[in-house]
């Protein structure tokens, strides 16, 4: 026997008080690194909005109830389709101040091959887009052939599998990297492309035109304003001189994302603390009571000639493993939740969840378990100091 | 020499005298009781003779050095090497086994060395309970684990007090013959007791009352 | 001692692969669609279920077979890896990522596998669960 395994020892042949002390500390470790890693999932979803909208102005058709239906479609991938006329997009860009303009043209499936499941089509001008572009690029994407498309990362088709949408057959050239956007649902292909969808969609009576004689349609228009312009009155200038269209600042939306993702923040946040409170109350009402309880244990090493140090050690010891096994037990448990289910968690919350980068998850749970261990400490550093203060010789006789 | 020596000491708690003005001296190889009823200052007594305490007043001497005015961690040093501690409650560490209790000892003292705790238990008779937990063992078998890891580091003085106060006669006598056995191998003992049958098995007995010492008797029976 | 642990395991396995049958039959239930079709998903479900209720079975006669218990063991962790391939590697579940397949099911069968896997590795590897009722009362 070596007195350093002492600690061991002790949480060994006390299973029960070891369980409940790992357990006390793993829900200290669950709540701060489950609740760290959705926020932070948040947070990277909101700058990863602001990244993929790269626009300062998204104009879209007054009948898409302004920005909510473009909204549901951009963040929490709802399907969904409207159309103005592709003469929006030259009115667009006659207006002063408009740096460039890109359309975009949606539509939604009404079955995918092998799935019921409705999918949002996005079609773009590779040669004029600056929003989904930089993205296909960054994914490694090498352009968009004719009937080919490139899938957001939840959608469950492999590159080189075959899409059926409206019957026609669209090749997987690419799958995207995720944003944590409604983007991630959706399907993109070019605009040559989307047209074939668009009359095949015609054909089973899904009409897209908005008027009889105007078959050449847009559903978005994305608008870079010319630095130096007040991009209000660039929104009002572009309101004004298109039909039937609305111009929305990207800023009021990604304001509108913002405060929401502050709010559940701020009650995420209150939760860990309030756990995390409540829970060191507890493991210091633990400790305490473990203190009383072995008082004449540690008078009795008094005795044998331990200083009051080692004493205070042997505490911290125990604490360091009971907290380190609980903050690992707790991450673990953490992991189990936040991870499988962060697609569920993402739709409950309809804000942008973008899980963060492995290093920065590392970082999450060396904090979570540094917090953990650091509240062990401190929470049996009044044990510590009360049992080294102890007047051995009165405790061991009172018996 | 003798090996302990009290000069004078008193022990003062606010305007209460616990020990007030107490001298004994204890040859080395003796084996002393220590009687009284209670509040008589046995337990004071008991706490400066084991280095858990320090008196008001007044020399405490062992092995000639005087330690009464030595520091908690010098006194903790003294008990360490010097002194061998019985309980009545006997006080083992719950999580380990007999001879890691007494192996607990031998690494405050030196190195842990199990073959010879092994010994110790083989001693008190409890060779073949050595791999039990306290809670597994009686209250005798506890106490009889309390001497072996008093006597493990071969102290200078072994100090039991009230060491048969929670056992039967059964058990008292072998706790008993365990002391009698360290005496004759030349084992200075220190026993405080209550039951004059304990204090009659040593050679003298001091007999405190409100914190004097008020008589020492010489037990003419001992060793018959 | 060691005996009680391993049947603490073996009984935390039983009631988690209830847990997962019964959830595949109601809030952990693969797509349900509109039109009273199903997808693949359907089949998936199938033979999770069918997995789970194997493994509760495995469980039960672990806990009552003390003997062959490491063996229990070994199995459910083998049926526990084949319960995280099964849907979306073995069996494909419906395209999108948002479908209650997806969402719910395979995360939910995930989790409850990965602790069932665990705790029959640990039983597996615990001393007590190659012991057998013969050995009982040596110590």
């Amino acid at each position: 026997m070596n007195l350093k395994k002492l600690p061991l020892l002790n949480l060994k042949r006390n299973p029960g008080r070891t369980l409940a002390l790992v357990l006390l500390t793993a829900v200290l470790s669950f709540s701060i690194f489950g609740g760290t890693v959705v926020v932070s999932s948040l947070r990277r979803g909101l700058g990863s909005l602001t990244e993929r909208l790269g626009a300062d102005i998204i104009v879209v058709p007054s009948q898409a109830q302004s920005k909510v239906s473009f909204q549901d479609i951009f963040l929490q991938g709802t399907v969904g389709a409207f159309y103005m006329s592709r003469e929006n997009l030259t009115r667009t860009l006659e207006v002063e101040g408009v740096e460039k303009a890109a359309a975009q043209v949606f539509l939604a499936s009404l079955k995918a091959d092998c799935c019921s499941i409705r999918i949002q089509v996005i079609g773009i001008d590779p040669e004029t887009d600056f929003v989904i572009r930089p993205w296909l690029e960054k994914s490694g994407s090498r352009g968009l052939k004719d009937m080919d498309v490139v899938v957001g990362t939840k959608v469950g088709a492999e590159v080189g599998e075959t899409l059926r949408i409206y019957e026609e057959r669209c090749h997987v050239a690419g799958k995207l990297a995720p944003t944590g956007t409604g983007l991630d649902s959706a399907v993109y292909c070019n605009m040559s492309t989307m047209k074939k969808l668009l009359s095949a969609a015609e054909a089973k009576g899904i009409s897209h035109k908005v008027s009889s004689d105007d078959e050449d349609v847009v559903s978005a228009i994305y608008v870079k304003v010319k630095e130096g312009y007040d991009i209000g009155k660039v929104n009002s200038a572009i309101q004004g001189h298109t039909r039937k269209a609305s111009a929305i600042r990207t800023r009021s939306m990604i304001t509108d994302v913002s405060s929401s993702l502050l709010a559940i923040s701020r009650v995420i946040l209150g939760l860990i603390g309030a756990i995390w409170g409540m829970g060191f109350l507890l493991l210091f009402l633990a400790f305490a009571m473990i203190a009383r309880e072995r008082q004449q244990e540690f008078a009795l090493l008094r005795v044998l000639g331990s200083t009051k140090k080692a004493l205070k050690g042997l505490i911290r010891k125990e604490a360091f493993l009971c907290c380190l096994s609980g903050g690992f037990v707790g991450i673990g448990l953490a992991c189990l939740l936040v991870f499988p289910f962060q697609t569920l968690i993402e739709m409950s919350l309809s804000l942008p969840y973008l899980i963060p980068e492995p290093s920065g998850l590392f970082l999450i749970a060396l904090g979570a378990l540094g917090a953990s261990v650091a509240s062990g400490f401190a929470s049996s550093a009044f044990a510590a100091w009360r049992l080294s203060q102890a007047d051995p010789g009165r405790l061991l006789r009172q018996g | 020499m003798a090996l302990l020596e009290l000069k004078n000491i008193s022990k003062i708690y606010g305007d209460l005298k616990a020990l007030d003005n107490v001298s004994i001296r204890v040859e080395k190889g003796e084996w002393v009781a220590i009687m009284g009823p209670s509040g008589s200052g046995k337990s004071t007594m008991m706490n400066i003779i084991g280095c858990m305490d320090k008196p008001t007043m007044g020399e405490v001497l062992l092995s000639g050095v005087d330690i009464s005015k030595e520091t908690a961690r010098s006194l903790t040093d003294i008990r360490r090497d010097k002194i061998g501690l019985i309980f009545q409650q006997f006080h083992m560490v719950t999580y380990l086994t007999a001879v890691e209790n007494v192996m607990v000892s031998q690494y405050y003292h030196s190195m842990p060395d199990e073959e010879e705790a092994l010994e110790a238990l083989g001693r008190v008779g409890l060779r073949d309970r050595a791999r039990h937990l306290p809670s597994q063992l009686s209250g005798g078998e506890q106490q009889r684990v309390c001497v072996a890891r008093a006597l493990i580091n071969h102290p200078e003085l072994i100090l039991a007090d009230e060491p048969t106060g929670n056992l039967d006669e059964t058990n008292e006598n072998i706790v008993l013959g365990l002391f009698r056995q360290l005496h004759n191998e030349g084992t200075t003992l220190i026993v405080v007791t209550h039951d004059p049958e304990v204090a009659e098995a040593a050679q003298r007995t001091i007999v405190l009352e409100h914190g004097r010492v008020a008589r020492e008797v010489i037990n003419e029976n001992f060793g018959k | 001692m060691k005996n009680k642990k391993t049947a603490v395991l073996m009984s935390m396995i039983l009631i988690l692969s209830l847990v997962a049958a019964f959830g595949l039959r109601s809030f952990m239930a693969p797509c349900i669609h509109e039109d009273g079709s199903f997808g693949s998903c359907h089949w998936a479900g199938e033979a999770l279920f069918g997995l789970s209720l194997l493994m509760a079975g495995q469980a039960i006669l672990g806990l009552f077979l003390a003997r062959g218990r490491r063996e229990f063991f070994l199995c459910i962790f083998c049926d526990a890896i084949l319960g995280v391939c099964l849907p979306g590697l073995l069996i494909r579940l419906c395209t999108m990522a948002t479908m209650r397949c997806q969402s719910i099911m395979k995360p939910g069968v995930w989790v409850l596998m990965i602790l069932m896997g665990g705790f029959s590795l640990t039983g597996f590897f615990l001393p007590g669960s190659s012991q057998g009722k013969e050995r009982k009362g040596k110590t």
